[in-house]
């Protein structure tokens, strides 16, 4: 299932990843722009106003019918961080047209009512509909506030946010409060317009599909924009020098204390580091047999979570647990110890073999997973080098104890971050 | 005995020493998916165990406990690594009223089920091993008692049912997992983990007749058993409470809303029973009614959205299992009294106007497409299958139903389930 690449035009490819493996097809379109304080909040905006209404569909409730005429189509537009970068990124997937009823083109009508969200928003004077914009700020809003319900991912995310603060990778995916105010419908339209006109656009199709017939309908359709490619849109952001560890400690009315550590793999460089460092954080966090699950859970009883996860487009690695709010010191004690371990290469052939093949069985799992493989090919493009998963299980399999040191030495702690509750925890 | 719909094949076979096989053979497929499961839950918490005559109360929580404990072996290595070292992915959890084993792996397939089917099996419990784990899992319960939906949820069986087993935690208190013994756990296990109480479904690319082997020769040779005498919690009749309230440190007060379904007058049989596709029927029209009311193609929807009332979709559900049934909305608002108000405004609309067909043959499209959409995935077959296996019901009769089922079928139900008297709301909102 290797992706075969046909340009449409300048800056704009399509993928087609082919495969009889699944009931449904599935189509995918990414626009890449920086992550940047000034634009972050607009860009997580745009794709919840294109998806409010099109020129044919104008309110939301004509797009919805559209979708469940269409069996139960999906459509999703969202955005994501993805290393220094931020993603727009549009998905529908339908069922394939042999399980219609009466063998309707399914796809051919999602094509169109994608392209119809991307292409053609329902317009007010030339801009968006200044109502929409002004419903989505507030619907984003909250969404921005709602970070705190889930405890786990509120301490990951703040663990980052504090660790990255001067680099683009801290800011909030989902943007800031304090922007919403300055956003209008004529500045968000030139920014949509922006993006469209000169960012680089992926769009990734998945499933058992007629290729010419896809070709010929998003060339239709993409030709009618007006483009002025800016290959040059998309800058390379370089980190400072790596600071010294700070702790910061957060209160909220929570009964379990959630510690995440933040390490920097110093000059991470992806193409050299990433192999070993996955293979790293396997055997550290990765797997019930790594050195955290079974010293932190099982020997210590300390935590029913506790993990450890690199993120490859920054060059991070976090640690975290789910622990009692006393046993901060006694948890972040028997961590370093594993971390040291790790650089001491205190793990033997086997715990190299244990790590390697689970993540052989996943890698191997992403050919199950329609959406899995297309985002995984789509993080590896960002990167600069798409493999397929027999060139990344063979890449994984060659790592060496050497190689997991040589990653291990160079991560450097800059962060101990711990919400906790007032009540408990005197010191 | 074998049944084919949307290109794929269920086949079951009824062992001689009680256990019930389902395998689903999918040509293609990458990942194999297998899943041993018993049907011991939270709710069992009162039975005569094995071999003796009087009737047992075991701590709240004992099933997940012993949930937790079965991957610990005699040899001193745990299941899990032994799964893990192999390339499998393994993994457990336990419901209300069933407990469940399970991998998935793309490589190395027949030595993990024989794994799995051997620690199923054999326990080895030492009170050293026992006390252990109190510690992980009462950091499991502070986890959950963190969590929203969880509070949300538990808030919401305890306006519907009073002394029922489903208002308990499933994982227990730290209180009560302090009582657990290994005495205690292989009472539970003696009675419950015997064959004739287990379902095993397998679903990947594979020979149905080579992994039946496998099976055949890797579980015990014994004689299926009488029926396990279990106390269960009577159904109840009307509701404990109209509402539940907590506070936690959230960002917008949501909310639960629900109906207790007094349909099933007398328990469900576990295990396939064909007489339940009325009980599969009665869970499309309910799923229906849920799209026609608050779904996000209505009325409704679009007038809570564009006043800023909601922010995003409305969650539905229904569920039934053996002794319990309630349906459930789901939603986070500013205004949770408004919402609230207008749903029910607009309930008893339909209620008083009946459903509009076109619709309804909309909506059925719309619910067979996502369910073909679940089939694409090997663990999600086996989970939906083994699920459906505890509630009684064949998942293939879903696919009729939702080309099938008729508008007199959809408004009786809406008439009958939908009672205002039945009706709770659970609260969780920020300080």
């Amino acid at each position: 299932m290797d992706e075969k690449t046909v340009e449409l035009f300048e800056g704009i490819s399509l993928h087609f990843i082919h495969t009889e493996r699944f009931k449904t097809d599935f189509i995918a379109i990414f626009m890449f722009d920086n992550l940047k304080r000034e634009t972050v909040t607009m860009n997580a905006l745009i794709p919840a106003v294109l998806r409010r209404g099109t020129k044919n569909m104008p309110t939301m409730k004509d797009i919805n019918i559209s979708l469940e005429k269409n069996y139960g189509s999906v459509l999703d537009a969202s955005s994501d961080k993805i290393g220094d970068k931020q993603a727009l990124q549009f998905y529908i997937t339908s069922i394939n047209n042999q399980y219609t009823f009466t063998n309707e083109d399914l796809l051919s009508k999602n094509m169109d009512l994608l392209c119809d969200i991307i292409l053609e928003p329902k317009l007010e004077n030339g801009v968006f509909d200044n109502k929409y914009v002004e419903q989505e700020k507030e619907t984003l809003r909250e969404l921005i506030k709602s970070k705190i319900n889930n405890k786990g991912s509120y301490a990951n995310i703040r663990c980052v946010e504090e660790m990255c603060k001067n680099e683009p990778y801290g800011l909030y995916k989902f943007g800031y409060e304090e922007d919403l105010a300055n956003i209008t419908s004529e500045n968000l339209y030139r920014q949509y317009d922006n993006i469209m006109s000169t960012s680089e656009i992926h769009i990734y199709v998945s499933g058992d599909v007629n290729e010419k017939e896809v070709i010929d309908k998003l060339k239709n359709r993409f030709e009618k924009i007006k483009r002025n490619y800016d290959a040059t849109r998309i800058e390379e952001f370089k980190a400072n020098e790596v600071a010294e560890p700070k702790i910061v400690m957060e209160s909220q009315d929570v009964t379990q204390g959630k510690l995440v550590i933040g390490y920097r793999v110093i000059n991470h460089d992806v193409l050299e580091d990433m192999y070993p460092l996955i293979v790293y954080s396997a055997i550290l966090g990765g797997t019930p047999s790594s050195k955290l699950f079974q010293n932190v859970r099982e020997k210590a009883s300390l935590a029913y979570t506790t993990r450890s996860s690199y993120l490859k487009h920054k060059g991070i690695v976090l640690i975290s647990a789910g622990i009692e709010i006393d046993n901060f010191q006694k948890a972040l004690d028997l961590i370093n110890v594993q971390v040291e371990d790790m650089k001491n290469g205190n793990f033997s052939e086997e715990d190299m073999n244990d790590a390697k093949i689970s993540l052989e069985n996943a890698y191997e799992s992403y050919l199950d997973e329609q959406t899995s493989i297309i985002n995984l090919y789509m993080g590896q493009r960002l990167l600069g080098n798409v493999q397929s998963i027999p060139e990344m299980i063979k890449n994984m399999k060659d790592v060496t104890k050497e190689e997991v040191m040589r990653v291990a030495k160079e991560l450097q702690c800059e962060i101990i971050y711990f919400l906790k509750n007032d009540k408990e925890m005197e010191s | 005995m074998t049944i084919e719909k949307l290109n794929e094949k269920m086949y079951r076979k009824h062992l001689k020493n009680g256990l019930e096989v389902i395998l689903m053979p999918k040509k293609g497929a990458i990942k194999s998916y297998a899943v041993f499961a018993t049907h011991f839950g939270s709710i069992n918490h009162k039975f005569v165990p094995l071999g003796e005559e009087n009737l047992l109360t075991v701590p709240d929580g004992v099933a997940h406990f012993l949930e937790h404990k079965l991957f610990e072996q005699e040899d001193g290595v745990n299941a899990l690594d032994k799964l893990s070292k192999i390339g499998a992915n393994a993994n457990a959890y336990t419901t209300f009223n069933h407990t469940a084993y399970l991998f998935e792996c793309t490589q190395n397939f027949d030595e993990a089920l024989e794994i799995l089917l051997h620690f199923v099996q054999n326990p080895y419990l030492t009170k050293e091993n026992v006390e252990k784990e109190k510690g992980i899992i009462g950091q499991e319960i502070k986890m959950y008692d963190d969590d929203p939906d969880w509070q949300l949820f538990f808030g919401f069986l305890n306006c519907l049912y009073n002394e029922h087993a489903i208002t308990k935690d499933i994982a227990g208190t730290v209180e009560s997992i302090a009582e657990i013994t290994p005495e205690i756990l292989y009472k539970c296990y003696n009675t419950f983990y015997d064959l004739s109480n287990m379902v095993l479904c397998v679903v990947g690319d594979f020979d149905e007749e080579k992994v039946l082997s496998i099976i055949e020769n890797n579980v015990k040779n014994e004689n299926e058993k009488e029926k396990i005498h279990r106390e269960n919690d009577k159904v109840e009749e009307g509701i404990n409470k109209k509402r539940a309230e907590k506070v936690m440190d959230i960002s917008m007060p949501m909310f639960m809303l629900g109906f207790k379904d007094d349909f099933l007058k007398q328990m469900i049989n576990v295990g396939f029973d064909y007489e339940n596709s009325e009980l599969v029927k009665r869970h499309v029209a309910i799923e229906i009614i849920f799209e026609m009311l608050i779904g996000k193609s209505t009325e409704l929807y679009e007038d809570l959205y564009n006043s800023g009332l909601i922010q995003k979709e409305l969650g539905s559900d229904y569920t039934f299992e053996e002794n319990y049934a309630y349906s459930s909305i789901t939603g986070e608002s500013k205004n949770v009294e408004l919402v609230i108000q207008k749903i029910l405004n607009k309930l008893r609309e339909m209620k008083e106007n009946g459903i509009d067909e076109n619709e309804l043959e909309r909506i059925k499209k719309m619910l067979y497409g996502e369910y073909v959409f679940l089939f694409n995935d090997v663990s999600k077959i086996g989970s939906i299958v083994v699920s459906d296996y505890f509630k009684g019901v064949n998942s293939f009769d879903y696919v009729d139903w939702y080309r099938n089922i008729q508008k007199e079928d959809v408004e009786k139900v809406l008439k009958e389930h939908f009672d205002e008297t039945k009706m709770a709301v659970s609260i969780v909102k920020p300080q």
